[in-house]
Formats: C-alpha cells, sequence, structure tokens
C-alpha cells in the first residue's frame, strides 16, 4: 500500500515536474523533417445547415483553389501527406511544407498580431509550450476548405484553429482541432502522426494550373487555340 | 468525393494518357463497360511530388498500355475514380498511394 502511494506520488511529482518544464526544454524537439504516418480522420464533424448547403453546392473543378494549383488553406496543408519541415528560432518556428511550398510562421515570442492585419489562408499563429505539447492557436484566417469533398470553414473573427504538436525523438504527434461556429455545430478534432526523416530532402512543388485544373487540354498542334480556349473558360472560376 | 467502400476493378483499360503533374496526377484511359459501351475514364492519383518518392515515375504507363486498374468510384462522376492500384498484364500490381 505505502508502494502504491509512492507510486501515485511520484506520479503527481512527476506530472508536476512535466508541467513546470521551462520551455527550453522542449525547444529544439521539433526540429527536422517529418513525414505523415497516420493521417487520422476527422471526429465529430458536426455541419450546420448552412454547411450543409455550401456542400450541395461545391464543385471541385470551380471551388478548389488547389486544382488551380493555389496552396489550400492552413486546414488542408496541415493535413497534406507530403513532409514538413519545422525550423526553430529563437522568436519563431518556420514550418515548411512540401505541399504547394508552403511556408508558415509560429510566432513564439507571444507578439499580438497588429491591428490592420488581414485575413489570410494561414492566418496568424502563437505558440508557446505548455509541458510536452507546443500549442498554436492559429485566427485571422480567411474562409476556406477543410476538405476536398468541400466542407467549409467559414473564416468568421469567432473561428479559430487550435493544433497540439508532442514530439518525442522520432515521433510527432499532432492534435488538430477547428472551431467554427458558423459551419460546426461543435469543435472539429483529427489527431495525425509523423515519424521523423533523417536524411530528409523536401521536393520542390512543381504545380501548374494549365495541368492541374482538371479540364484537360486537348493535346493538339494548336496551342495558342487551347490556350485560347482556356482563357474563355478561366472566368468561370470564381475569385 | 470517392466511395471508398467498394474498390471497382477495371480490366482491360487501355490507357490514353499519364498526366504526371500536382496537385493530382492523372491516368486517362478507355474502358468497355459491361454493356459494351465505351467511354473515357479519369482515374485520379496523388501528386507527381508523393508519387516520386514512393518510387513511382512518368513511365509507369504510357499510352496504348492495356493494364486493369483499381479504384474508388467518385459519388457524382460516373467515369471518374481515385486510382488504388495499376495491374499490368504480368501479373505486377502497382499500389498507389
Amino acid at each position: 500500500m505505502a508502494a502504491v502511494r509512492r507510486s501515485a506520488r511520484w506520479g503527481c511529482a512527476l506530472a508536476a515536474a512535466v508541467l513546470a518544464m521551462p520551455a527550453a526544454a522542449q525547444q529544439g524537439m521539433l526540429q527536422g523533417v517529418w513525414a505523415m504516418d497516420d493521417r487520422g480522420a476527422w471526429e465529430e464533424l458536426a455541419p450546420t445547415d448552412a454547411a450543409q448547403q455550401a456542400l450541395a453546392r461545391f464543385d471541385r473543378a470551380a471551388d478548389d483553389p488547389s486544382m488551380r494549383c493555389v496552396a489550400p488553406g492552413l486546414i488542408r496543408t496541415a493535413e497534406s501527406r507530403p513532409p514538413v519541415e519545422f525550423v526553430e528560432q529563437d522568436h519563431q518556428i518556420l514550418m515548411i511544407y512540401e505541399s504547394f511550398n508552403v511556408v508558415r510562421r509560429i510566432y513564439t515570442n507571444a507578439r499580438p498580431p497588429p491591428e490592420w492585419l488581414p485575413p489570410s489562408p494561414l492566418g496568424y499563429s502563437v505558440g508557446a509550450w505548455h509541458g510536452d505539447a507546443l500549442v498554436v492557436e492559429t485566427t485571422h484566417l480567411t474562409p476556406h476548405l477543410l476538405n476536398d469533398a468541400g466542407f467549409p470553414f467559414s473564416g468568421d473573427p469567432a473561428a479559430r484553429i487550435v493544433e497540439r504538436y508532442r514530439p518525442s525523438a522520432d515521433r510527432l504527434e499532432l492534435e488538430f482541432t477547428v472551431e467554427d461556429p458558423v459551419y460546426l455545430r461543435q469543435p472539429a478534432t483529427r489527431t495525425l502522426t509523423f515519424d521523423r526523416m533523417h536524411d530528409a530532402l523536401l521536393l520542390h512543388y512543381a504545380c501548374d494550373p494549365l495541368d492541374a485544373t482538371g479540364w484537360r487540354l486537348p493535346a493538339t498542334e494548336n496551342s495558342l487555340r487551347d490556350l485560347r480556349q482556356w482563357l474563355d473558360l478561366r472566368p468561370l472560376i470564381p475569385e | 468525393m470517392y466511395d471508398r467502400a467498394e474498390e471497382l476493378i477495371l480490366a482491360d483499360a487501355h490507357v490514353v494518357e499519364f498526366l504526371f503533374v500536382n496537385p493530382h496526377a492523372r491516368l486517362i484511359f478507355n474502358w468497355t463497360d459491361n454493356d459494351g459501351t465505351l467511354g473515357e475514364w479519369e482515374g485520379e492519383l496523388s501528386g507527381s511530388t508523393e508519387l516520386v518518392r514512393s518510387g513511382i515515375y512518368p513511365n509507369l504507363v504510357a499510352a496504348g498500355d492495356r493494364v486493369t486498374v483499381k479504384g474508388f468510384a467518385h459519388r457524382n462522376d460516373p467515369r471518374n475514380l481515385r486510382l488504388s492500384a495499376i495491374v499490368f498484364p504480368d501479373g505486377r500490381e502497382v499500389a498507389l498511394p
């Protein structure tokens, strides 16, 4: 019984020690390149009526910017399968996603967003270590897609994304939570895992809208006519 | 977008074109359905960058090749698949990421 009590006390002490662990003890754990192992799946993806209407209207060729080689917003970037590199610096963590060559900044110096900051597809991210997890909160997001089936993210000022990165030597777990009162009845979460890539090399993500649109350009000798045909179609795509 | 509950197997698909691009590579092929109707199909794959990481290159197939394609049906487009594998006449099967 005493041993059990001692064990429990040690567990509490250990937990307290971990919680009190200074940020410096965790810094550097993310540094390097990580390859996705398990993409996970959304739990509790509960659409509002407005989300269901948007889903019904979704036309991938026109409404998915990635089909025109435009990088998707934060949600789909974070779940992209190609590797991601973390570069830890004193004041920020850079995340370099191979997918669409996206570079993202997570400010770790508690720098508040300026009042004039416009929303963007990656938003404004602030991170801090809490125990063994880097907790990142992102706001100032523009509307984008939550998945390639057209589930929408509103970019509403009340919407935000919270990520919890828990790295160990060769393993990284990401708990990714989306809060969107416009399109989600409750926050949606998925858990992804990554393996550390040793001697990794990120590749350039070449993407040509003429190839990627999903409208196959006829392969003919008349490339000028084909280009004009594409330009005729382009105004149909909403910006 | 794709119904992953059931994998379709289309034997004797005639490759028209292999578009090795991001964000999604595409295999265009002709296939004759069970009613004898010949139609052009589009199979979507992962992007070319991810394919390269898996050891798959633009020379995987060429126009004129006859292969069996496996994949998941698009929910709205009856001639669109998310490809899961390609089987060659010699029985070699290449799983697609």
